[in-house]
Parts: structure tokens; sequence; C-alpha cells
């Protein structure tokens, strides 16, 4: 099992918490209104496809809406692979975390 | 059904990069934020700026991401040993253009522009002949008309009476529908009344077309009967301007030309049949309305699955021998015959030599590219015999001793590929929205997959045709004569003619383009020259056109035009104010005359003149009056005998040495119809020298009061400050007289005058720029060969100098050897050129096809350029060094 990258992280968390809308546009906007930061679109994507290669994701096709020009969307799930490499990798920032909660938490 | 708007180049990008398991996924999760966010929130340009930002940016991580998978697997895993030699050519090929940037960036751009230029003209070609109708299955559908062979008529509409009887005998059609387009008038919406053109159809017209409704429905079958509830279907243009996009727009209602009417749907952004229309209603025509022969509808027909067209054309042809047979007055020799949308619509007769024109120019160039790129590529080959006869005694195969050359221009042509397309898509946008108000609304200029397989075969083909020179030189070369003979062997003397022919195709290819860039550039600037014998800055123009409801009978047009006349011409902004038939200086409609005195065998040989319908205070509106006799009085009604003032053309041509004033004619082919006496000459006041686009050059002028004038212009003369405010003027002053009559085309006469100049100019200046470049691309050609002719003959040069000759004798030689190839190129160039300018008389304008000034300024233009380039090689010649030249023997 390879390590997550913190974008990796990211996005695997978001899906996590999005219930049922787990495709591209929401993932992203997930992120952004979380942490404030903007990911490129392409970036998105390529990491998610690489999830899925690494089989920390499934994805299965939506059905096909006019706003989208007749295209279907791809929704994402969390395997078991993927929980486990999520729990071991926030883990392990947990336990590098313990004991500097008051550095990290105070406001810079 | 995908937005219309969006940039579909970038969209073509993405499904290059993105791997095509989430090539959907992303296309569609773009196009639903496109529509449903930023376009509602930025605006439709801005929202396509984002679209292709986001569409750069993706490609650029996928493309990273596959870069990164690529490292990944070649240092796990090499490349297989047998490709690895070809791919070393391609290489070596690739590593010989590197080691001579400037030659090789040369040679990219002028492949770029020659593949940009034949692709820009491509693109539009392929826009306007072969698009074609954007519906489902569109090559399903054909279009019927009618013909009379007897009476030489191809192409004409179909009687009501014909259409029915068709569509209840045919077998061979899903169906048939008609239509008739019109002005419709809108109002009783609580906005101000507008003008749109609209379509009548039949209720079948939308599923048979199949298309879909933006919002709403389409027709129902049994809307287009009788006294069924009227209903119509508005265009998203209207839906969004005049209704301002409300989205409660379904069930309410409007008044088109006077009647009430439920709108029931919306149509998609791009629909607009048949030609630009936005508003559709049923045609509740019945044959009992009109009389049998009133030929005033379009039909077109879906073929029933597994009928060839052939067949239906025999079932139509056959019910039409039948009502042949029983309504002999008004069908006897009536045929029937089938085209496409595309072949109708475009209107190949008059435009399509020039479109053909365009794109042999388009070509021409992209030949000339070749050339150059051969050329240069040669001379470099030419060098590299030597390397490549080693090659072949060390025993490379033939193949791999010509691969590196055509390895060389394939990354050439691919380079310029790319570069050309970029070209392209700037070129094919400028003229998209130049032409976005001019062309049937199915017509559409974008480079999308259809183009961009024409740039790779192009692409392929260039690679080919410049790398095979070289490549065949070189393999042909004898490997004996080449090791033997230091660099004037044989093989180099050989490829030598082979430059030499090149050098004379692009001097005759851009002798050719360049007459006709001449000449267009010369008819363009006929249009833009004419005189108007008035001053058209101070006027507005606008336009009216009076509906049958409230208007049926001719009184009340002219009651109308009176009451206008006088309200317009009290109003303090107005100087003096006139109505016309058509735009000042623009028009008028070719009517066939009998002179008075004179007879005529045939109606062939009746006299046509242009015939133009203006109110009495046309001439003093325009600041001209008539040079001869008297104005239209206002009081000279349709009882008194009708007048006319005619043309300075007019009274030169049909009354040659005689006064015309109380001189007569008949109007019309009919012998006996009224007398019309000239009481005037006035001085021809536009663009009476085009006449192929008015059909005449003499033209006269009848007065508004003696006849209907329905469909008016509205011109005013400001009587101070800006004249663009007379537009609220003259539209409250319509308002007061009738609130529901919409006003249109509301323009500076100059303005108006410059739009209709303007399309000729788009043709003109892709002339002009396809002569320079070409004219550019013939000099570098030649610079280039008599330069490398030069430098191979040094040694030779070297001998004549130490032998005693010259500096003078030996530029004279060198110019000798460049100019014979000018003239021979000139000759074969102007000949050819005098054959094809014979095409493009259809867009000249008061222009010789064979203008000798053209012809002449051409020779001279280019004979100083191929000059100018040889100068350079030639001086560079006479300073040989004799000892420096001799010693390197």
């Amino acid at each position: 099992m390879s390590a997550l990258g913190e974008l990796e992280t990211l996005i695997l968390l978001a899906i996590l918490r999005l219930d049922g809308e787990t495709y591209g546009v929401p993932v992203r906007a997930e992120i952004e209104a979380r942490t404030g930061r903007t990911v490129a679109r392409g970036a998105i994507y390529t990491a998610l496809a690489r999830l899925e290669s690494k089989s920390y994701l499934t994805s299965s096709l939506g059905p096909p809406t006019p706003t989208r020009g007749g295209k279907s969307k791809r929704f994402y799930s969390l395997s078991d692979e993927g929980i486990q490499a999520l729990q071991v990798s926030t883990r392990a920032v947990d336990k590098m975390r313990t004991g500097l909660e008051g550095i990290l938490t105070a406001s810079p | 059904m995908n937005h219309p708007k969006i940039p579909r180049f970038f969209r073509a990008l993405i499904n290059l990069v993105v791997p095509h398991e989430l090539r959907d996924t992303v296309v569609g999760d773009l196009e639903e934020e496109f529509c449903e966010h930023r376009v509602p929130l930025l605006g439709l340009s801005k929202a396509s700026n984002w679209y292709r930002r986001e569409c750069l940016s993706i490609a650029l991580s996928f493309s990273k991401e596959r870069i990164n998978q690529r490292r990944e697997i070649s240092t796990s895993r090499r490349i297989r040993p047998e490709m690895t030699s070809i791919f070393n050519d391609i290489k070596f090929g690739y590593r010989a253009l590197i080691k001579q940037p400037v030659s090789a960036i040369m040679s990219v751009l002028i492949l770029s522009v020659g593949i940009g230029l034949s692709t820009t003209m491509f693109t539009i070609m392929y826009g306007v002949f072969m698009r074609g109708l954007d519906f489902p299955e569109a090559d399903r559908l054909t279009l019927i008309f009618e013909t009379n062979i007897s009476e030489d008529v191809r192409k004409q509409n179909v009687p009501i009476h014909d259409f029915f009887e068709w569509r209840e005998g045919q077998h061979s059609f899903e169906g048939l529908f008609a239509w008739y387009t019109g002005t419709f008038n809108v109002s009783g919406t609580g906005e101000a009344p507008e003008r749109y053109s609209g379509t009548y159809v039949t209720a079948n017209t939308f599923g048979l077309l199949r298309a879909t409704p933006f919002m709403g429905r389409t027709f129902q079958p049994g809307e287009d009967s009788p006294g069924a509830p009227p209903v119509a279907i508005v265009g998203y243009d209207v839906w969004n301007g005049h209704f301002n996009g409300a989205e409660d727009i379904i069930g309410r209602t409007m008044r088109i030309n006077g009647n009430t009417a439920t709108i029931v749907g919306v149509m998609e952004e791009e629909f607009g049949f048949p030609s630009g229309q936005s508003i559709w209603i049923p045609m509740q025509t019945t044959p009992s309305d009109v009389e049998r022969g009133d030929r005033h509808v379009r039909v077109m027909g879906r073929l029933a699955d597994g009928v060839a067209l052939e067949q239906a054309e025999f079932d139509i042809a056959s019910i039409a021998r039948g009502l042949e047979r029983q309504y002999p007055e008004t069908n006897e020799g009536v045929g029937v015959s089938f085209m496409t949308f595309s072949q109708d619509a475009t209107p190949i007769d008059e435009f399509g030599s020039v479109f053909v024109v365009m794109m042999a120019a388009g070509l021409l160039v992209l030949l000339v590219a070749c050339a150059n790129v051969a050329n240069i590529l040669l001379s470099k080959a030419a060098m590299r015999t030597k390397e490549a006869a080693i090659r072949t005694a060390m025993g490379a195969s033939r193949f791999r001793v010509i691969l590196p050359f055509f390895a060389e221009s394939l990354v050439l042509a691919g380079v310029a590929a790319v570069l050309g397309t970029a070209i392209a898509y700037g070129a094919v946008g400028a003229f998209d929205a130049a032409t976005a108000d001019l062309r049937p609304f199915f017509i559409e200029f974008v480079v999308d997959g259809p183009i961009l397989l024409y740039v790779l075969g192009v692409a392929a083909l260039t690679s080919l045709a410049a790398g095979a020179f070289p490549a065949i030189q070189v393999a042909k070369a004898d490997v004996n004569l080449v090791l033997k003979d230091e660099s004037r062997g044989t093989s180099s003397l050989r490829m030598g003619r082979i430059s030499k022919m090149l050098v004379i195709g692009e001097v005759a290819l851009s002798c050719l383009l360049l007459v006709g860039a001449g000449i267009m550039a010369k008819s363009m600037k006929s249009v833009g020259d004419v005189n108007f014998a008035f001053d058209p800055e101070q006027l507005f123009t606008a336009r009216i056109v009076l509906p049958e409801q409230g208007y049926g009978r001719s009184e009340q047009v002219a009651e109308f035009a009176m009451d206008l006349t006088t309200r317009l011409t009290a109003h303090p902004q107005i100087a003096s104010v006139t109505l016309s038939a058509s735009i000042p200086g623009l028009g008028g409609n070719t009517t066939a005359i009998r002179l008075d005195g004179e007879s005529y065998e045939d109606e062939g040989d009746l006299r046509t003149a242009a015939r133009r319908i203006v109110s009495p205070t046309f001439f003093e509106t325009l600041g001209i009056a008539p040079t001869m006799g008297r104005n239209f009085e206002t009081h000279e009604g349709p009882g008194q005998p009708a007048v006319a003032i005619v043309g300075r053309n007019f009274a030169d041509r049909f009354f040659p040495g005689i006064n015309p004033v109380g001189e007569r004619f008949h109007e019309g082919s009919e012998e006996d119809g009224e007398w019309v006496t000239v009481v005037g000459i006035a001085p021809e006041i536009g663009l009476e020298n085009l006449t192929q686009v008015f059909g005449d050059s003499s033209s006269y002028y009848v007065s508004s009061v003696q006849n209907e004038l329905r469909s008016l212009f509205i011109t005013a003369r400001a009587s101070a400050g800006n004249p663009m405010a007379l537009a609220g003027v003259i539209r409250e002053t319509v308002h007061l007289i009738d609130e529901d009559l919409p006003i249109f085309s509301e323009n500076l006469l100059t303005d108006a005058l410059n739009r209709f100049a303007f399309f000729f100019n788009i043709f003109g200046t892709f002339f002009v720029v396809f002569g320079v470049v070409t004219l550019t691309m013939a000099m570098v050609g030649l610079y280039g060969v008599l330069s490398f002719s030069v430098t191979s003959r040094i040694p030779e040069l070297g001998v004549r100098i130490a032998l005693g000759a010259a500096s003078a004798e030996i530029v004279r030689l060198i110019l000798r050897q460049g100019g014979g190839q000018i003239a021979i190129g000139m000759v074969l160039g102007l000949a050819a050129a005098l054959g094809v300018t014979q095409f493009m008389g259809m867009f000249l304008f008061d222009v010789n096809p064979h203008d000798p000034l053209v012809f002449g300024a051409v020779s001279v233009v280019v004979a100083a350029v191929g000059v100018l380039a040889m100068l350079v090689p030639a001086r560079r010649a006479s300073r040989v060094d004799p000892m420096v030249a001799l010693r390197s023997e």
C-alpha cells in the first residue's frame, strides 16, 4: 500500500463527507469550501483516476442529463482499501500531532 | 443536445487528452457548470473564456500525468529493440533540423501559413457546402420543387393544392411538410412592438425535422386546420429578448400581425428554420383559400425507412403526371425536382464560383509553401549527399537512407499543422463573426472534427511532397560518383534543375494569385469609391412594413404615408424627410419597359430598367435637384396620368440625343399598360455601376403618391446635431399613428451603405492576403535557390574571376540564371491568370477581368521583387576571392 499524497487525502475525505453527490464538481467545491483552497480541475480528475487505479476508489456512471450535453456523471465511492489507506495516513498525522495541539490550534 | 456556444475546439482538445473512461465525465462536468453557473453569472463571452481556460488547465494536468507515467514505464521497461533503429532515424532527422534552426523555423513558418490559409478556406467551403442541416438524420430530408422544363424553370415553389395532393398520394415518405415565410409584427405583450421574420408551417414540420423545443411543446396534429385555436412557437432570441427570458412564457398570448395567438413553445437557440426565422405559427391555408396555380409554399419530406431517393422521386413525379392530366391549365409541363437543403439555401449559382476560386487559391498558397519547403530541404540534402552515399556504401538499405529526410519533413509538417490550425482558428472565428448576420442559420464556420481531419491529411501530404524531392534525389545519387567527386558531382547538378523548376512554379503561382488579388482589390476600390451624388452624412434611415391587417387598401397606405410625412416634417429636429422603397443609393426593382414607338417581337427583347418608388420630397431630402424638367407633385394622385423622373443613364440610353421630357413608356410586359410620361431627369445617385447586384444601370423614379409603397424606408435629414437622435423622434412619431407598428433597420445612411460593401470586402481581403503571402514565399524561394547555387559554384566563379572576369560580368551571370526562371514563371503565371480570372467575373464591379493595368502592375512587381531576391546572392558571387575559392579545390 503506497502512501497517500495530501491532495489524495483531501479528495478521499471529501468523498466521505459528500453523501451521494460524489462526482468531480462537488468534490472540488467541498475541498474549496472547507479549506479555502482552489484546486485545479485537472488535478482533481487526474487524482481521481490515480486513486481508482490504486483501487482506493470505485466508480459508477450515473444517467446522462441534458444540461451536461447528454454526458453521464461518474460517481465515486471509497473501497475498503481506500478507507484503510485513509486510516493509515490520518492516523500517522494524528500521532505526530499529539502533544502539539497548543501550537497547531493557535491562530497564527 | 450540446450547448451551442461551447467552444468546440477546446472540447475537442479535452477529448484528445483525457483518457476515454473519464472523457464524458470531464466534458459533462464542464458543460454543466458552463450552462448552469457560468453563463448566467458571467454572460456568454466571459463564460466561454472561462471554458477555454479550464480546458487548457485540464489538458495540462493530464499531459503532465501522462509524462510522469511514461517516465515510470520507460525506466522499468525499455523500448523494443527493433523499433529503436527507426526511432533513431526520426531522431536523426529531428536533430538535423535543430542544427539549422533558421531554415527549420523558416520552413515551419512558411508551411504553417500555407496550411493555415488553406484550412481557413476549407472551413468556409465546408460550412457553406457540406455541413448541411444540423438535424438528426438530415440526409433523409429532401426539398421538393416544381419544374417547368418547357419554360426553362428548374426550381419554383409549389402551389398548396399540389402539396396536398402529394401528401395524399405519396407512399415513400414518413411525411411531407410545407412552409412559407413572412414578416411578423409582434405586439400586445406589454413590450414595445417588434418586427420579426417568421414562418407559417404545417403542424408536422417540427416532428419531421426532429426538432425538439427548449421549453413547452411543438405543434400538434390538427393545429394547422382552419379554425383551430391560434398558437405560436417563438425562437430563443424572441424569448430571451422580447420576453426577457420570462419563465412563464408558455401560455401567454401575443398579437402577430394583429391576430392573437397563444405561445406553446420556445425553440432551442440555434433553431431558425428555414433561414434564421424566429417565430412559427401553423399554416392554416387550405386549397379553397387560394387559386390553383398560386405557388407560395416550399415543400420538404423525410424519406421513409428503406426508401431510396430515386423511388421517392419516381413516386412524386408520377403524382405530378396525374395532376398534369387532371389540371392541364395550371399543371401543363410541371415536373418535380429534389434537392438537399444546402443545395438550395446556398446560392451556388451566384457565390459558388467565388468559393471554388477561393478554395483553389488557398490550395495554391499551400502548394507554393510546399515547393518552398521542398527547396529548402533540397539544398540541405545536397550538402548531405555524401553522408547518404557513405551510409549506402556501408550497406544501409535505401529505405533507411531516405528515412531521415522524410522524418525531417514530417517533423516540420507536424509543427506547422499545429500552428496552421491556430491561424485557421483565428481567421475562421473572425470570418464567422463577420458573416453572422448575412448567412442562413444552418451555416456555421468552426474548426472542429472534420476540419482537423483535413489538417491532418494536408499535413501528411505536405510532408510526403516536401520530403519526396530530396529523398528521391539522394536515393538516386550514384554512390561511386558522389564518393569520388567532391561537391560538383552530377547529383548536385541535377538537384539544381529540380530546384529551378520549383522556383518557376512558385513564380507562376504567385503571379496567378497576385493578378487575382489585384483584380479583387480594384473591384473593392470601385465599391468603396462610388461617388454619391448626395451627402449621406447627415441622413438617418429606418424601415417599416405595413401589414395587411389595418392597411389592406391602398388608400390606407397612402394616408399613413401622408400623415407620417406631415408629422415628421413638422418636427424641429428634422429638416426634411422622404419615403422610398429601398435605401437611397441602393436597390431598385428591375422592370421590363416598352418605349413609345418601339415594338418588340419577343419578351426577351424588352428594355429593362431599375424602378424606384420614392415620395415627392426624395430629391429635396437627398439635396439634389432634377437636372431637367420638374419634380413630382404631391397632388399627382392615382387618378392623374402616371409620371416618372428618369436617371441620367436612362435618358442617355433610351432617348439618345433628344429631350426625354414628355416622352412615354409602358411598364411591364403587357402591351396595353398605362403610359408613363417622363417629366424630369435626375442625376444618377448611387452604386449604379454595380450592375451585377442591381441588374440594371438605368434607373427611373415613380411617385409614391401614384404607386403603393407598403414596405418603406424613412430617410430623414437632421436639421442640426447628431442624426442618430432621429431614431427616437421617428419611433415616437410612428407610434403616435399606430402603436403596433414596429420599426427596424435603424441606421445612419452612411453605415447602411458601408455595411453593404463589407461582404465583398471580406473576399477581396482574402485574395490580397493570399497574393502577398505567395509573393513573399516566391521571393524567399528564389533567394534560397540562387544563394545555394552561388555557394556551390564558388570554385567555378573563382576560376572565372582569376581568368579576368569583371565583377559586373559575374553579377550578370547570376542574374541571367535567375532571370530566366522568373521570366518563364511569369509567362506561365500570367497566361494561367488570363484563363482563371474569367471565373471571378461575378464578383467584380466595374473591372475588366483582363484589366491590363493589373496585369502590368503584377508583372512589374514580380519582376522587381525577383531582381531584389537575386541581387544579394549575385553581389556575393561577384566578391568571391579567387584565392580562397581555388584553395578549396
